[in-house]
């Protein structure tokens, strides 16, 4: 029987079976419909007699649209299995691109070093090997990534390996939670959550450093409310609770002593001359529109017009180095004592004051400093019994000591002067070593000490040694000048001593006929003696010291020679430029200053400063006193703090940012400047009566710094990582 | 009048209420969701895991869908209310999606599965907008058609067209109507519709011949006007069959295209939280 034939269509569909009668898309479907297998059951129909044309059943759709799903599955699978099992592209795992700055590091590595460059793989490592590895139970340490990180950032975040909060201490951070900790206002979200999300040490790089995350991502944002969820003091936002500015910017010594006060309203005033901020504190060299601002400015463009004239008048007169007091010969020989060689100009009576640098050199000695413990502090000789025999013994000491110096500078030179400066400086050092270190930077303390001698001429010892001390006691044969008198003033010779020390050290030498006993070949040296006699005859015989208001040039025939007047050396005529020299007139070996930066001055301070608090150190005291050393503590100070090390405590530079320091906060002025309302620095910049800056207010910053304004994320001006001074 | 839960379980909820409440159910598990991701990322916590597993977890209950329509004898309510979790589930899906990968960033599996998963999702989204819009358009069509019939059907108007064509030449009316038949009725009977149909179904050729069957009634006498008039209602309950053809091949053709990449998919996920849980593991 015909479907037709029905009085009812079939009604008898079944779409979730496999199989569907082959007649069905032309609209004339059996009733029975194919079975399980897909057989056409109209054969059955026919054997009972029904009437009933067999089909060809087809596949369901639905039998179709779950083989497809399947077929999809497996070309999945088939990939995946390409990747995983043939030890494909590790990097095919990897759930996003790397940021641009990563991407272009890891560009020159090979793909199977890239992955093992941050995380804790093997670069040889299949897919499927690291997997079966990872569910193994590989024990690994938290922090392990985080550890790689630090490989290649450890330079910039050198604190940053303890993975504590804010890369500081844990001392520290209870310290600023303690300041910083006030009533806790529930204006945030933020505020509900629980105080601490985060435990000591467990904060990785990637809790905030998220990546792979697109080439473009921005690795150091960072959501204000993670700030908030760890801070005692929250808050919800820069312009609702934020704590108000106390001393901001900090009241930090700016290390030169500076007046913006007094300098604006007094000085710059009474010359007429404006004030302009600008003109110290914006660098003009710079390329940017505005030009980056500078803390500080040189004494060059910003002091040097109107204190360099003071400063040099400050060092007119030179600084004495070795002074010799007057003793009183009468009263130190009536009393059986013997004051020995000594001016006859500074033998007349008992005065005069030590110099702090010959203190200083005197301590270099065991007994100079048991002489120095019996002075008065201040060096003053004048306050000295001249009655007294004990006081006069000291006097002659003295004279001794001070004469011994001086022929020790005069035969050592330079090394005799650096090995008595660095023996005080650092007493418990090898004397012999002659490098005077004991610190654990040898290069620095040797450039310390060579700063202090520098361009001293051993001459300038011999001239004085010669004027003072010549003929006037025996001891003076037992020094032992160079092998040629000639050389005694030396002028453009070489170091006899020098040649002595070479011709026993060096066998090269050894055979050399210019350091032979009688070079007699050398018609430099026509008469060749190295006998003390003949030492000391020469040097009589030098017409400088023979009589210093005249000399002699030519063969010594008072009929060829031209005899000229010499005056007495002044500072301001002789030596306007800075130098050493002998003062006939005050008996002493002075050192002129340069000027400003003169860097001998400036390693005598600094040395003193490091052992001015130190027991027994007057004379470095002394030094350090107002005008001791011309002007220089005018302007420069001596800071005590902790935050410098010994050799820096003397404040020569004015505080300047260092770029490898990374503070709380942070500000740039560039962006500001273009303001213009802000292109003035006193529109946020106010002074005080007493010369410092007024702490910026809050509100500075609010009128602008809003969430739909310049910005108010917590990121905007602090840092995360600091990296402070110590 | 005392209300106990029981009864208020029980309670026949008009179409509205279920809608509203299903809403509600699934705005409140997304504002959930959104408070607890917020709530780890402020706290340094581990939010992308967190937005994985709920993933995997909304991913496994719309499964059970298809479970469920397998395993018919199992207690646990009727398809029908399995589907409407699978449609609101399918949304929570969707904003689980966009916090758990936020942006795709390259990466090749990654770029697979997100893509899979917005294929799947996507034609979840148009099924749902079919199954909302479908049934209003076929209740206007007026009649109730099983989508396996309809070629039967299709058949049986189209030999019953015949027939009046050859009673029209039959009865005396000439071969005005058979003319037409020949020419224009037999394709439209007989060849099935065009692909533009399938996706958009219109009724301007049923207008067009029902137009042109009008203009042959000068011609006709009046057995052969009621020939043309029995003729023009077959025109319609085919053009209605068509219609109905066209529709639910849509859905049909969807469902296909929502199903076609689950297996894909369901593949994918275990890989990705293989491997994810093994970086955890190795960092």
């Amino acid at each position: 029987m015909h479907w037709k034939q029905w009085d009812t269509p079939p009604k008898y569909f079944r779409p979730a079976d496999g199989w569907e009668c082959g007649r069905l898309r032309s609209g004339l479907p059996c009733a029975c419909g194919p079975d399980a297998q897909g057989r056409c059951q109209a054969n059955q129909a026919l054997k009972s007699g029904e009437d009933l044309t067999t089909c060809k059943p087809r596949r369901s759709l639905w039998w179709r649209r779950r083989r497809l799903a399947r077929a999809g599955g497996l070309f999945v699978a088939g990939i995946l299995a390409l990747i995983i099992f043939l030890g494909g592209d590790k990097e095919f795992l990897a759930p996003g691109e790397l940021t641009s700055h990563h991407a272009q590091i890891l560009s020159r590595h090979t793909t199977e070093n890239r992955c093992a460059a941050c995380h804790e793989l093997e670069a040889t490592e299949s897919v499927m090997a690291f997997l079966t590895k990872s569910w193994s139970g590989h024990a690994v340490d938290r922090q392990q990534q985080s550890i790689k990180c630090l490989e290649c950032h450890q330079h910039a975040l050198p604190n940053a390996k303890d993975f504590s909060p804010h890369d500081l201490p844990e001392t520290t951070l209870a310290e600023l939670t303690r300041a910083g900790s006030g009533s806790m206002r529930l204006t945030s979200f933020a505020s509900v959550l629980p105080k601490q999300a985060l435990e000591g040490n467990e904060l990785a790089c990637s809790g905030c450093h998220l990546e792979h995350q697109g080439r473009m991502h921005d690795l150091t944002m960072l959501n204000s409310d993670r700030c908030q969820s760890c801070h005692a003091n929250r808050f919800a936002s820069f312009t609702n609770g934020h704590p108000e500015f106390t001393n901001y910017p900090a009241h930090q010594d700016t290390r030169i002593s500076f007046n913006h006060q007094s300098h604006s309203a007094k000085h710059f005033a009474s010359k007429g001359k404006s004030f302009d901020c600008s003109s110290c504190h914006l660098d003009e060299s710079q390329p940017s529109a505005v030009g980056p601002v500078g803390r500080s400015v040189s004494y060059e463009k910003a002091c040097a017009a109107c204190h360099d004239a003071p400063l040099r008048s400050s060092f007119s007169d030179g600084i004495l180095v070795i002074n010799l007091p007057s003793f009183d010969r009468q009263k130190i020989e009536a009393a059986g004592l013997t004051l020995g060689a000594w001016p006859e100009e500074a033998s007349l009576m008992t005065d005069g004051t030590l110099s702090p640098i010959l203190r200083w050199l005197l301590a270099s000695t065991p007994r100079g400093k048991t002489l120095l413990a019996k002075l008065p502090a201040d060096g003053k000789v004048t306050d000295l019994s001249t009655t007294d025999l004990e006081s006069l013994r000291l006097q002659t000491e003295i004279a001794a000591e001070i004469r011994l110096l001086v022929e020790e500078l005069a035969v050592g030179g330079q090394p005799a002067l650096q090995k008595r400066l660095s023996a005080s400086l650092n007493p418990t050092s090898n004397s012999e070593s002659g490098d005077g270190s004991s610190t654990n930077n040898p290069a620095q303390v040797i450039n310390r000490d060579s700063q202090m001698i520098s361009g001293v001429s051993p001459d300038v010892f011999r001239a004085a040694w010669l004027s003072w001390f010549q003929d006037k006691n025996e001891t003076i044969a037992e020094v032992t000048f160079p092998k040629s008198p000639a050389a005694v003033v030396g002028f453009g010779r070489p170091s006899p001593m020098l040649d002595e020390q070479l011709s026993g050290q060096d066998p090269l030498l050894e055979q050399d006929p210019l350091l032979a006993e009688t070079p007699v070949d050398d018609p430099l040296v026509a008469e060749p003696s190295t006998s003390k006699a003949s030492t000391s005859k020469a040097s009589n015989a030098d017409p400088l010291t023979e009589n210093s208001g005249s000399a002699t040039f030519g063969d010594g025939n008072p009929a060829k020679s031209k005899v000229i007047a010499l005056p007495d050396l002044s500072p301001q005529m002789h030596l306007p430029h800075g130098g050493w020299f002998v003062d006939q007139r005050r008996m002493a070996i002075v050192y002129v200053p340069v000027g400003h930066s003169d860097q001998i001055v400036k390693s005598w301070l600094t040395a003193a400063t490091s052992k001015a608090s130190e027991e027994g150190s007057s004379h470095f005291k002394a030094m350090l006193a107002p005008k001791a050393m011309g002007a220089c503590t005018e302007c420069h100070k001596i800071d005590h703090s902790a935050e410098y090390s010994v050799d820096e405590k003397y404040l020569w530079h004015a505080r300047e940012s260092d770029p490898s320091l990374r503070a709380f906060t942070r500000f740039n002025h560039v962006p500001h400047l273009t303001l213009p309302q802000l292109n003035q620095c006193t529109s946020c910049h106010s002074l005080q009566e007493d010369g410092r800056f007024k702490s910026m207010q809050l509100q500075n910053c609010m009128d602008c710094h809003t969430k739909q304004g310049a910005g108010d994320s917590c990121t905007q001006c602090h840092n995360y990582h600091i990296k402070l001074r110590r | 009048m005392q209300l106990n839960v029981t009864q208020l379980l029980h309670r026949p909820w008009s179409f509205f209420a279920q809608r509203c409440i299903s809403w509600a159910i699934t705005f409140l598990a997304i504002a959930i969701t959104l408070c607890c991701v917020w709530g780890l990322t402020v706290r340094f916590g581990r939010s992308d895991l967190f937005t994985g597993y709920s993933l995997l977890g909304v991913c496994l209950l719309l499964a059970f869908l298809s479970i469920r329509k397998r395993m018919l004898a199992l207690p646990i309510g009727p398809v029908k209310v399995w589907l409407q979790i699978h449609l609101y589930a399918g949304v929570l899906s969707l904003v689980l999606f966009v916090l758990h990968v936020g942006w795709f960033n390259g990466g090749w599996l990654e770029l697979m599965l997100g893509s899979l998963f917005l294929w799947i999702a996507g034609t979840g989204l148009y099924l749902w907008y079919l199954s909302r819009r479908i049934p209003k358009r076929l209740l206007a069509v007026g009649r109730d058609v099983v989508l396996e019939e309809i070629p039967r059907l299709q058949q049986q108007h189209a030999e019953q067209a015949y027939e009046l064509a050859l009673k029209s030449t039959q009865l005396g009316e000439g071969v005005t109507l058979a003319d037409y038949y020949q020419q224009k009725l037999v394709p439209y009977f007989h060849a099935p519709r065009s692909l533009f149909f399938g996706i958009v179904p219109s009724i301007r050729t049923r207008r067009r011949l029902l137009r042109e069957l009008d203009t042959l009634d000068r011609y006709l006498g009046t057995e052969g006007r009621a020939l043309r008039n029995q003729i023009c209602d077959l025109v319609r309950k085919k053009d209605e069959l068509d219609v109905h053809w066209a529709m639910q091949n849509q859905l049909r053709f969807c469902l296909t295209m929502h199903i076609v990449g689950l297996w894909a998919l369901a593949l994918l996920i275990t890989v990705h939280v293989t491997t994810v849980l093994a970086f955890v593991q190795r960092g």
